[in-house]
C-alpha cells in the first residue's frame, strides 16, 4: 500500500478560491403577506467579490472582508385599499343617543403597488473560519437532490471523484439586508406619490392634495403602513427567514456542493497508449490539513 | 396607460358651505318625533320629489330610521353605518329620523308631516324654512380649516369650528363635538375637529343652521 501526498501552496490556494468565489450566487424569490393590507414581493440575487484568505495551521483557513455584492434586490410592496368611512359617530348623554351614519370617504380602488430595486444601497462584509473537507462521491450513486442540484456550478464528474471542500466553522453574525442604512425612507416616500397619483386629476382631486395635506400619511396609517416603511420591510424580510435562507445558500455552496480540488478515484496514472487499456490506481482515505504556507492532501494509493 | 384612479365620495367635497335648508353628503339631519301616530316623510331635491316613506310612531317601533334619498329608500343594514343602529319602518316615540345623503351633490330638503286619522295634516318638520327645537344637526368635516356657524340665513358668526389637518395618529372619525344652540346663542362657541370628525348642533330653539369656511371660497 503507497501513500501519496499532494501540497498546494498558499497562492495557488488563494486562486483557486478566486475562481470558486467568483461562481457562488445566492437568489431567491417569493411572495408573502406582510399584514392584511400589504403583500411583500421579493427577487434577490447576490454574489461575492474581494476578501483576502489566509492558511493557518491545523486545518483552519481565514477568510475576511469578503464582499456581498447584490445584482439585484427588487421588492414589490402590493397595498390593498379597502374602502374607508368618515362619521359614525354616536351622539348620546341627552337622554337619547343617534348616530351620524358612516360616509364612504373612498371606495375601494384598485391596488397600489410600489417597486424598488435596493441593490444599489446595500453592501455588507463577511467573514469567516473554515476548515477544509475530503468527501467522497460516488458517481453511480443517485442524482444530486438540493440544495447541491441547484447550487452546485463546478460540473459534476462522471467518475467516482474524491473532493475538497472549504467548509465555514459555524454562521457568520451578519446583516445581510440591512435597509436601514439607506437613510431615507424611499418605500414610504414611493408610497406617498402612488396614494396620490390615485386621487383623480380634476377639481375635487385638485381640492384634495391641496387642501388636505397628510392625505396619503392618513390612508397609509389606516392601511396599517408602519412609520418607517423601509425598516418595516427589513423586518419583515427578516421574519420571513429570507436572511438565513441566504446565507445557508452561501455557506452551502462552499461546504456542502463546490469542491475547491477533485481528485479522480481512480486516478490515471498512465493515459492508453498502444492498445493498452490506461492504468488507474483506486484512492482511497483522503485527508487534508493546511499549514501556515501551504494545503495538504494525503491519501492512500493502490490496491 | 392610464391609471386607474381612487374612487372619492365627491359629494363629500362638492360644497364647502353646509345649509340645514340644503343637506349634502356631509350633513346629517335628526327630527324627533315625540307624538304617535302616523307621518308622511318626504325628501325634496329643487321642486323634485326624491324619496317618500310613511313612518309609524309605536311602541315597537326602533331609536333611529335612516332616510337616504341618494341610496333610493331606506338603507339596507350593512356597509356605511353605525354600529348598533336599527332601521325600520316604525320608530319609537322620541326616536329619530335620520336625514343623510350617502353620495352625490346633495341639495336635498326633508318634510315630515302627521297624518291625523281624519286625514288632516299637520307639518312638523320642513328644514327649507327651519329645523324644529329638539332637532340636531350634524357636519362631518374632512376639509381642514376654519369654519363659521351662522343662523337662519345671517352673517354674524355665532360659533367657529376648526378641522385639523389629517394625522394619523389621532384619526377617530367616529367622535365629534356636542354645541347646543339655545336663546342666547351657541354653548360653547367654538370647536376643534380632527380630519373625518362630526359637529353635532343640538337645537334648543327653532333655526336654520349655516357652517361656512372663513377663509376660502
Amino acid at each position: 500500500m503507497a501513500h501519496i501526498t499532494i501540497a498546494v501552496s498558499e497562492q495557488t490556494f488563494r486562486d483557486s478560491f478566486e475562481l470558486l468565489r467568483d461562481s457562488v450566487r445566492f437568489e431567491e424569490q417569493d411572495t408573502f403577506q406582510a399584514n392584511p393590507y400589504i403583500q411583500v414581493e421579493y427577487d434577490v440575487k447576490g454574489h461575492l467579490a474581494g476578501g483576502t484568505l489566509n492558511l493557518l495551521g491545523s486545518n483552519s483557513i481565514e477568510i475576511k472582508e469578503l464582499d456581498l455584492r447584490w445584482d439585484r434586490f427588487k421588492i414589490t410592496l402590493r397595498i390593498d385599499i379597502p374602502t374607508q368611512y368618515v362619521g359614525g359617530w354616536c351622539i348620546g348623554g341627552f337622554g337619547w343617543s343617534f348616530c351620524v351614519p358612516k360616509v364612504p370617504f373612498f371606495s375601494k380602488s384598485t391596488d397600489v403597488e410600489v417597486k424598488e430595486d435596493v441593490a444599489q444601497f446595500l453592501s455588507q462584509e463577511l467573514s469567516l473560519s473554515c476548515h477544509l473537507d475530503a468527501r467522497h462521491y460516488d458517481a453511480s450513486g443517485p442524482a444530486p437532490s438540493p440544495p447541491c442540484s441547484l447550487l452546485r456550478f463546478v460540473p459534476w464528474p462522471s467518475r467516482d471523484q474524491w473532493e475538497i471542500y472549504v467548509d465555514p466553522d459555524g454562521q457568520p453574525d451578519v446583516d445581510l439586508f440591512d435597509l436601514g442604512q439607506i437613510g431615507s425612507d424611499i418605500f414610504r416616500n414611493a408610497l406617498t406619490d402612488k396614494i396620490e397619483d390615485l386621487i383623480p386629476n380634476d377639481l375635487i382631486g385638485a381640492l384634495l392634495l391641496s387642501q388636505v395635506k397628510g392625505l396619503a400619511n392618513l390612508i397609509g396609517k389606516i392601511l396599517d403602513v408602519p412609520d418607517d416603511l423601509t425598516e418595516a420591510v427589513s423586518k419583515w424580510l427578516h421574519n420571513a427567514g429570507l436572511d438565513k435562507r441566504l446565507m445557508t445558500q452561501l455557506l452551502d455552496s462552499f461546504a456542502k456542493c463546490n469542491p475547491i480540488y477533485g481528485i479522480d478515484d481512480p486516478y490515471q496514472i498512465l493515459p492508453a497508449s498502444d492498445g493498452l487499456v490506461p492504468v488507474r490506481i483506486p484512492v482511497k482515505d483522503v485527508s487534508v490539513t493546511t499549514t501556515d504556507h501551504e494545503m495538504i492532501a494525503t491519501a492512500t494509493v493502490g490496491e | 396607460m392610464t391609471r386607474p384612479k381612487m374612487e372619492i365620495n365627491r359629494g363629500l367635497f362638492a360644497r364647502q358651505v353646509y345649509d340645514s335648508a340644503s343637506l349634502t353628503v356631509p350633513t346629517t339631519l335628526f327630527h324627533r318625533l315625540r307624538q304617535e301616530g302616523t307621518y308622511d316623510v318626504r325628501v325634496h331635491r329643487g321642486e323634485q320629489l326624491a324619496h317618500r316613506t310613511t313612518v309609524r310612531v309605536s311602541e315597537q317601533g326602533v331609536p333611529q330610521i335612516d332616510v337616504d334619498p341618494a341610496a333610493g329608500g331606506h338603507k339596507a343594514d350593512g356597509d356605511g353605518c353605525c354600529d348598533g343602529a336599527v332601521r325600520g319602518q316604525e320608530l319609537l316615540p322620541g326616536g329619530a329620523l335620520c336625514f343623510h345623503v350617502s353620495e352625490g351633490d346633495g341639495g336635498y330638503d326633508a318634510v315630515v308631516e302627521r297624518v291625523g286619522r281624519d286625514g288632516s295634516v299637520d307639518t312638523v318638520l320642513d328644514s327649507s324654512e327651519a329645523i324644529p327645537a329638539g332637532g340636531v344637526f350634524a357636519v362631518t368635516m374632512v376639509l381642514p380649516g376654519e369654519y363659521g356657524v351662522m343662523l337662519n340665513g345671517e352673517d354674524k358668526e355665532w360659533a367657529r369650528v376648526r378641522v385639523g389637518e389629517p394625522d394619523p395618529a389621532s384619526f377617530r372619525p367616529a367622535e365629534g363635538t356636542v354645541l347646543t344652540l339655545g336663546p342666547r346663542g351657541l354653548e360653547p362657541d367654538q370647536a376643534d375637529l380632527g380630519f373625518g370628525q362630526s359637529v353635532a348642533i343640538i337645537l334648543e330653539v327653532d333655526a336654520s343652521i349655516q357652517v361656512a369656511p372663513l377663509h376660502r371660497e
